[in-house]
């Protein structure tokens, strides 16, 4: 191995090391989304929905403020349902007029108006309102048999390894980690460099130019696989999140993936010495890919057309591969065509990088 | 004596501007030449063409015999280089940075500590360079320039921006580089006086064209040269031309500062008869000052501008 790859190398290690707000979107700042998106989608927490009573008749009122779980203060009734398994919903019942009630609705602060009249009840709701529709869906159960429909024996709650959340999220994660970690940290390094006429400075010796771009994307990978371990140690460890599908599989994909970004990293880099154009072109290629492919949710409830643009981009494909040999275990030889795809166009973005990328 | 720098006939131009245009210099090894002109007269272009990092429109540049289409890693090895511009990586030292581009030498790390040793950065070695000061990192940029040990070195305005200190120190480094290691080195400047101090040839050069070139002596001797009587008077005079006299060469009158320049061939033969003619006149001098030309003189008589003055850049 030549002095000067090592020593490239070993600079590129060094100016990370010594930045600690590197190290913390690098490192810290992944595990720490991870983990707080992990809790929030893992555990309910108690929700609180208001209503709207119209009613005359304080027989009805009496008897729905004489059940289990429910109070009574003033003109507000407050019934809990649910538990902690399904979460708890806490409903804010206003008694009040026709007209008062419809002002709630019309601002929002009620999103169900319950009404009874002469011993009939109506629940009025705008059919495209979830939170309408589930409160009747509760309500309407509970003022019916006093039962709560969410303590009914046939609904399950799914808790499984492998269709949670989490699940979900982590290898999305990991694959968008490696595009932010590509794109920030060797575009945004060459562009800074040539915007410092350092890279200028460096090709005036007799520096080998594939030995400066090897030890920044030799450095980079090792970075991206650190970073991806600290990612994973955490979701194994505190939401025993696995892997179904085979390690090797995983690193071959992990690899792919790198050299994707390694070759759009170049392309983005590969003219422009101004940081401020740098910044907004890194941002133009990861924020669509961050919003769209499908990291945080899922991209089928764009419309079809959209989708099928989606499913185009690198961070797309790599995040699916990745979720499908974490989550259902798929081989080397159905992440095949993935693999290679995703190297591929690592490949033709690098060249077509290189052939126009300015050193000077 | 064999020459290091051979350019013969070689034209630059960006868009519009003729950035260099026809340029024909030789510098013989061992030499120290600058470049002088003002801001935008084509000396930086002229130095990247030599160092290989723009390519001339026409014309031939031969280093040591070798030329960058050909071979280009041999003269990435024979040359050194210090860039107007020095930013190197904020977050390593002077030793880190500088070992980085002798392992792109290939050189042991020995040779680090000498060229730091060298241009007297001995104290600085585990400072990070983002702090050092201007003098410092330029005193590093040298170190850098002078790693490979290069037949011919390339300074591109290496003190501009440097307090008068820091600039003394770095031509005191460059000085006994060139007295004790006999390199030949090239630096443009804007800076006569810096010119003056380290160059044994001087290069004038304006709006991409070499002017005039040769030692500070056959410069200012050239040009029928003469010594200057600046004086000011007191009062409101449109002209002064009572005071010229048969030893006269030039007279100069600015109205606005009321102050003008005599060219005289010897001040010490002249100035009893200008004294004289200001008695004569019953004259009130404000200030008088004598002194040899320079080459600011000289380029204002050439181009009309001063050095200091900034041409259409490239």
């Amino acid at each position: 191995m030549p002095r000067s790859f090592l020593q490239l190398v070993y600079i590129h290690v060094l100016e990370f090391a010594r930045e600690p707000g590197a190290i913390f979107w690098s490192f810290f700042f992944p595990v720490i989304m991870a983990w707080g998106l992990g809790i929030a989608f893992s555990s309910k927490m108690e929700t609180k929905r208001n209503v709207a009573l119209i009613c005359n008749d304080t027989t009805f009122v009496h008897d729905l403020q004489g059940r289990q779980n429910t109070s009574r203060k003033d003109s507000v009734l407050t019934i809990v349902l649910g538990n902690s398994t399904s979460g708890i919903t806490r409903y804010e019942v206003y008694i009040t007029s026709r007209a008062s009630a419809n002002l709630m609705l019309k601002r929002g602060v009620v999103a169900l108006i319950i009404e009874n009249s002469d011993g009939r009840i109506t629940y009025q709701f705008d059919a495209r309102n979830n939170e309408g529709q589930l409160s009747y869906l509760q309500l309407e159960q509970w003022i019916k048999t006093g039962d709560d429909i969410l303590k009914r024996g046939e609904i399950s709650f799914i808790s499984q390894k492998g269709i949670r959340y989490i699940d979900f999220l982590i290898p999305g994660m990991l694959a968008m980690n490696v595009m932010s970690s590509v794109l920030w940290g060797v575009s945004y390094t060459t562009i800074e460099r040539r915007s410092k006429k350092l890279l200028r400075r460096m090709v005036a010796t007799p520096m080998r130019k594939w030995e400066y771009m090897g030890a920044m994307f030799f450095t980079r990978y090792i970075l991206c696989i650190l970073e991806g371990l600290a990612t994973f140690a955490l979701a194994r460890w505190y939401f025993d999140v696995s892997i179904e599908g085979s390690m090797f599989t995983v690193f071959m994909l992990f690899t792919a993936g790198f050299i994707s970004f390694a070759g759009i990293s170049v392309l983005v880099s590969s003219r422009t010495a101004n940081t401020y154009v740098g910044n907004g072109l890194i941002n133009a290629v990861v924020m669509p890919m961050m919003l769209l492919s499908g990291v945080f949710f899922s991209y089928h409830n764009y419309p079809d057309t959209m989708v099928a643009i989606i499913k185009l981009l690198p961070l797309t494909s790599f995040a699916d591969a990745m979720r499908s040999v974490f989550i259902e275990g798929s081989c080397l030889y159905s992440t095949l065509p993935t693999i290679l795809g995703l190297t591929a166009s690592g490949l033709v973005f690098s060249f077509i990088g290189l052939k126009i990328f300015k050193w000077h | 004596m064999d020459n290091i720098l051979e350019i013969h006939d070689v034209c630059k131009h960006f868009k519009d501007v003729k950035a260099v245009d026809g340029v024909n210099l030789v510098v013989p090894r061992g030499e120290f030449v600058a470049l002088l002109g003002p801001n935008g007269a084509g000396k930086s272009t002229l130095v990247e063409m030599i160092e290989g990092i723009q390519v001339p429109d026409r014309g031939q540049i031969t280093i040591a015999g070798m030329n960058w289409k050909h071979h280009k890693n041999e003269l990435h090895k024979r040359i050194g280089i210090s860039l107007q511009e020095n930013h190197f990586m904020e977050k390593l030292t002077v030793y880190e940075t500088v070992n980085l581009f002798a392992s792109l030498y290939n050189l042991p790390e020995s040779r680090v500590e000498e060229v730091i040793e060298l241009v007297k950065l001995q104290e600085k070695r585990k400072a990070l360079s983002s702090k050092l000061s201007g003098g410092q990192k330029q005193r590093m940029a040298l170190a850098i320039a002078m790693l490979n040990q290069a037949e011919l070195l390339l300074l591109d305005e290496p003190t501009t921006g440097l307090d008068p200190t820091a600039r003394h120190e770095i031509w005191d480094i460059l000085s006994s580089l060139h007295k004790e290691h006999g390199l030949s080195m090239i630096l443009t400047t804007h800076y006569m006086e810096e010119a003056e101090y380290l160059c044994s040839r001087i290069v004038m050069m304006n709006k991409g064209k070499i002017l005039a070139q040769g030692t500070l002596g056959e410069l200012l001797a050239s040009n029928n040269s003469s010594e200057i009587i600046e004086f000011s008077l007191d009062g409101h005079f449109t002209d002064v031309e009572f005071l010229r006299w048969d030893g006269t060469r030039q007279l100069t009158w600015d109205n606005a500062r009321q102050h003008g320049e005599i060219h005289v061939a010897s001040i010490v033969d002249q100035l009893p008869v200008f004294l004289a003619k200001v008695k004569e006149q019953h004259l009130d001098l404000s200030k008088l000052e004598c002194r040899r030309k320079t080459l600011d003189d000289l380029f204002i008589e050439m181009t009309g501008t001063h050095l200091n003055a900034t041409t259409e850049e490239n």
